[in-house]
């Protein structure tokens, strides 16, 4: 008993010896090259943040271990000026210095440099399903717009998922997580080489039984008390279950780099539901294939470089389950002019199946010039086509094509994909752009960077984009950087093509929303090991794409919106010694709905983050973070009041043996089990979802590493 | 104690030629391959991204060195029986030690074999090998393109290393520049000499901040940094660390390079049985760093420093 309780004590105290010697290899090793980040740069494993001047973040997969993340979100709400809300289907928001939007298709999210945007909604679709964080190397977030380079949608944002190279992941690990929601993720990748020939492979799966979070009333409680049932299943539990299946390729030679990827995702539960009514039953499903192949050779000649990309995406949402808009004994949403109920009671509920499959295709060319003294050159030109090339939808609801009439209450599903009753038809999108880039050393510690690039699009014209920056060394740990910026966001096509929907039509005629924005950066070291950083921003957004109500109570795509903003990001990053690291950030912003003279809804106005992580030489790793979500305000016309600040606390610990050949680690969310939620939309002629969208609470998780 | 035999590099090079005509002669009777037959390589297991850096110089090693090639990765609780046995199985002609630990493993064997030893930075033995300390040689040279207006060079070190010296101010004696070496044994001293050099600098002098001495301070190297800063003095560095703090260049090791030439010195060893000076040669195999924010406020564009491969720009 006693022997089994000192067993790990004797055991750590056998291998300390040998443990100290292949040490002192490592920090012989560390002193040649400076710290763990530049072994990492110098020998390839990673490539330095590209040197474009923006307000940016890195976080690497050492701090998304350290921290415990479980899933892309968990790190991207890390980051200063940047909130993960949630949508009714609980999607994601990433919401952007209160650029805020349920669909959220003003943020280009990108896995290598390609984006993963749908055309459908121009987000990453309905049937996301989260990202598992084991295959990646580091996430790159921009705050600010960046169409100069990255073209449509990189407008209030722009978040690149880098994956591991064939060195990052090196050798084989596996793991396995288990816990609240009877969680189960495994991962087990394998990374190496044979010559010149590099490869790294992934597969990560997770099955969840979600959360059990409670909405108390929804859609349907609302339309009981209009139509006189009792249908509505609230107060009850959201539908947040699921399986995820993730794979990612990369092969190199030479110069050529290959990637190829898939996310699968099956059984995903509707959160709050499609039409906020809640659906127990219902469940999406999505497949996401990618390939990419790039050449790329910053020595083409002695001044110029070029990169050349070609790449591929499949992507879909389709039906595992139908999905009920409104439970079965609901009478719809279907009132005639005097208020009474169109129909009697759906006996199996409302249902409305819409499927979408898409394809999307990208070729880039960039080269670099070096030639010209105090200049760095950069163009470019690219060609996209992307289609939605198959659209399906069941319903048993709505006109019957075939025979013109409704479909009455207890009639089975009909299909009425390729008629003019679909909610959406097939249609394709053509882009080709050129851009330009030059980084000009004005004089000693000046340099001013200038950009523009140029958008053809097929369906709605041309637009283009500008951006300046000038950069100046003040001091020797002072550097100051003056932004300007523009971008645009495509309409996507349920915004210029939604029909056969009483509610929402879409508008052909749309123009892109844009968005101008200036920011004074300031990176100040006073001190060896602490880095400060403070930016400021205004930015001017027009040209928002809304639904409009007209007299029928038909709401149309309009560019109708406006919305104008400022505010401030503090960060602070301190090294305390080689074991303690602090990192804290502190991000203020206050927005304005122009059409509304109103306050801009949604996004919080201010967010605090700390996090301290303590790293022993022994093999423990300890990390706390706090994050704390405040003043989110409602939209002009909803009475109710502003949602509750909260704050989650969470706590990794983890422990290395065998060297780091093994690892064990305990991950706790909402440690503090803080009532979280996040807002839900406003409705008329109350919203939906009165008691807003609420987020898990206490989570554990426990984990094992293992490296074969 | 760390070993420099700056002659060494040239009497190296003349063996290769040697080997070379040797080697050729020699083919007309039998393959040139025949000569190198065997090489085992120790190593230690270290995390990522150390591992990497072995890597590298193993992969180095393999495609220069034309015999057979065998590795042991010794892992923790593995001691010197493991290399013993590797010994008696693949039964090599050269033994190639990378790190510390292999070194001391394969040195309490006492094995006849000729062990060469990479990636370590001093032997308590005479020990034949490639150290990981870069060879002031180079960095000076790279110093001399990047500002060929320096005319001195000042260094802080402990007596040790400032023994270690005395090459590298010969080599600029022959250019016409200087390198003035202050010996301290604290760091309070070391503080007050760089405060003494920074009020006498001018714009043709340089620092050079030396690997290892322990003189390196963080809030010492911050205050420097400062100065130099305002005044536009070089600060250049032997730890690539420091150019992430605003020191204008330093240098780091080409791994697979430097496999490369412990590969050729296990060559060399096998075709001309070399044996008595056993040196440990300091590294010439280096990639450039600069940081290009103290390189603009220098007004040096390292775009324009011609035939200089600058490796990685901060």
């Amino acid at each position: 008993m006693h022997f089994k309780r000192y067993l790990p004590l004797i055991i750590t105290f056998y291998l300390l010896q040998p443990l100290v010697v292949i040490g002192q290899d490592e920090e012989e090793l560390a002193s040649f090259f400076g710290d763990e980040e530049f072994i990492s740069i110098a020998t390839g494993i990673a490539q330095p943040l590209s040197k474009a001047p923006s307000v940016a973040s890195v976080i690497t997969a050492k701090e998304i271990i350290q921290i415990g993340a479980t899933d892309v979100d968990d790190i991207l709400e890390t980051v200063p000026g940047l909130h993960v809300s949630k949508n009714m289907g609980y999607t994601p928001i990433y919401s952007f210095r209160g650029v805020h939007t349920t669909t959220n298709p003003q943020v280009l999210m990108l896995i290598n440099g390609i984006p993963l945007t749908n055309l459908f909604h121009g987000d990453r679709n309905l049937a996301w399903g989260g990202m598992p964080v084991e295959a990646i190397s580091r996430i790159e977030i921009i705050r600010g717009p960046g169409s100069a380079i990255y073209g449509a949608d990189a407008f209030a944002g722009v978040i690149n998922i880098i994956t591991k190279t064939p060195s990052e992941a090196n050798g084989t690990s596996t793991g396995l997580r288990y816990g609240t929601a009877n969680s189960k993720e495994f991962w087990l990748q394998s990374g190496g080489a044979f010559g010149e020939l590099g490869y790294m492979a992934s597969i990560e799966g997770r099955k969840t039984n979600g959360s059990n979070e409670k909405i108390t009333a929804d859609a349907q409680t609302l339309l009981d008390f209009f139509s006189d049932t009792n249908a509505s299943l609230a107060p009850d539990s959201i539908n947040l279950e699921g399986e995820a299946i993730d794979t990612r390729i990369e092969i190199s030679y030479k110069k050529f780099t290959f990637h190829a990827g898939s996310q699968i995702r099956n059984d995903l539960g509707l959160g709050a539901g499609i039409a906020q009514a809640l659906d127990p039953n219902g469940q999406v499903a999505s497949k996401r294939y990618n390939t990419d192949l790039n050449y790329n050779n910053i020595n083409f000649t002695r001044d110029i470089g070029i990169k050349a990309t070609v790449s591929y995406l499949q992507t879909t949402q389709e039906v595992d389950e139908n999905f009920i808009l409104f439970p079965p004994g609901s009478r719809g949403p279907f009132f005639d002019p005097t208020g009474n109920p169109l129909f009697g009671v759906f006996p199996d509920g409302i249902i409305g199946n819409p499927e979408v499959y898409e394809r999307h295709y990208r070729a880039n060319l960039t080269g670099t010039f070096r030639g010209i003294d105090r200049h760095e050159l950069m163009g470019g030109v690219g060609y996209y086509f992307g289609e939605i090339y198959k659209t399906k939808e069941e319903k048993n609801f709505a006109l019957n094509p075939a025979t013109g009439d409704w479909i009455l209450p207890g009639n089975p599903l009909v299909d009425v994909s390729d008629t003019p009753f679909i909610f959406l038809n097939e249609n394709e999108r053509e882009n080709s752009y050129v851009f330009g880039q030059d980084i000009w050393h004005l004089a000693d510690d000046w340099e001013l960077t200038t950009g523009l690039r140029f958008d053809h699009y097929s369906d709605f014209g041309d637009t283009a984009n500008p951006r300046l920056a000038l950069v100046w060394s003040a001091r020797h740990n002072l550097t100051v950087k003056a932004l300007y910026g523009e971008a645009f966001r495509a309409p996507s096509f349920a915004e210029t093509g939604e029909q056969a929907n009483p509610a929402f039509l879409g508008n052909p005629d749309l123009k892109p929303e844009t968005l101008k924005s200036y920011e004074l950066a300031f990176n100040y070291r006073p001190v060896y090991d602490l880095t400060l950083d403070l930016n400021l921003f205004q930015y001017y957004w027009k040209d928002i794409i809304q639904f409009v109500p007209d007299a029928s109570g038909t709401r149309t795509a309009q560019n109708a919106g406006e919305q104008n903003g400022h505010g401030i990001e503090l960060e602070a990053s301190w090294q305390i010694n080689n074991y303690l690291s602090i990192l804290s950030n502190y991000s203020w912003q206050k927005s304005e709905d122009k059409l509304n003279n109103a306050d801009a809804a949604n996004a919080p106005e201010q967010q605090f983050y700390v996090r301290t992580n303590t790293s022993l030489p022994t093999g423990w790793n300890i990390s706390i973070q706090a994050n704390r979500v405040m003043d989110r305000n409602r939209a002009f016309n909803d009475s109710r009041q502003d949602i509750d600040d909260y704050t989650t606390v969470d706590f990794t610990v983890r422990k290395q043996f065998l060297g780091d050949q093994l690892e064990l680690s305990l991950i706790t969310k909402n440690l503090f089990n803080d009532d979280a939620s996040e807002p839900s939309p406003n409705g008329e002629p109350v919203p939906a979802i009165p008691n807003d969208l609420p987020l898990a609470g206490r989570r554990i998780f426990g984990e094992i590493r293992y490296k074969l | 104690m760390t070993i420099f035999h700056t002659d060494m590099p040239k009497i190296y090079r003349r063996g290769r030629l040697l080997a070379l005509g040797l080697c050729l002669f020699t083919q007309f009777f039998l393959p040139c391959n025949a000569l190198s037959s065997g090489l085992l390589i120790i190593y230690p297991s270290v995390k990522a991204p150390y591992n990497k850096i072995y890597q590298d110089i193993i992969k180095g090693i393999e495609s220069s060195y034309p015999g057979e090639k065998q590795q042991i990765e010794l892992s923790l609780e593995s001691d010197s029986i493991v290399i013993s046995e590797g010994i008696k199985q693949y039964h090599p002609d050269v033994l190639v030690t990378l790190g510390q630990h292999s070194l001391a493993k394969v040195q309490e064997l006492a094995s006849p074999l000729p062990t060469i030893a990479g990636a370590i930075t001093k032997a308590e033995k005479p020990t034949l090998g490639i150290s990981m300390t870069p060879d002031p040689e180079v960095i000076l040279e790279r110093l001399l393109l990047i500002t060929p207006f320096i005319e001195r060079v000042y260094v802080i070190t402990d007596a040790e290393t400032s023994a270690q010296l005395i090459p590298a101010k010969t080599y600029l004696k022959k250019r016409g520049k200087a390198l003035n070496i202050e010996q301290v044994t604290s760091l309070q001293q070391a503080a007050d000499k760089y405060l003494n050099i920074l009020n006498q600098a001018s714009r043709n002098d340089a620092i050079w901040l030396m690997q290892g001495a322990g003189l390196n301070d963080p809030s010492i190297l911050a205050l420097l940094l400062e100065a130099a800063w305002k005044k536009e003095i070089v600060v250049f560095s032997s730890n690539p660390n420091h150019v992430k703090r605003g020191a204008l260049f330093s240098v780091y090791p080409d791994n697979e390079k430097m496999g490369q030439s412990l590969a050729k010195m296990a060559q060399d060893y096998e075709n001309l049985k070399m044996t008595g000076d056993s040196a440990l040669l300091p590294l010439r195999n280096l990639l450039l760093i600069v940081n290009k924010r103290t390189s603009n406020h220098l007004g040096i564009n390292p775009n324009n420093i011609s035939g200089l491969d600058v490796h990685r720009l901060l």
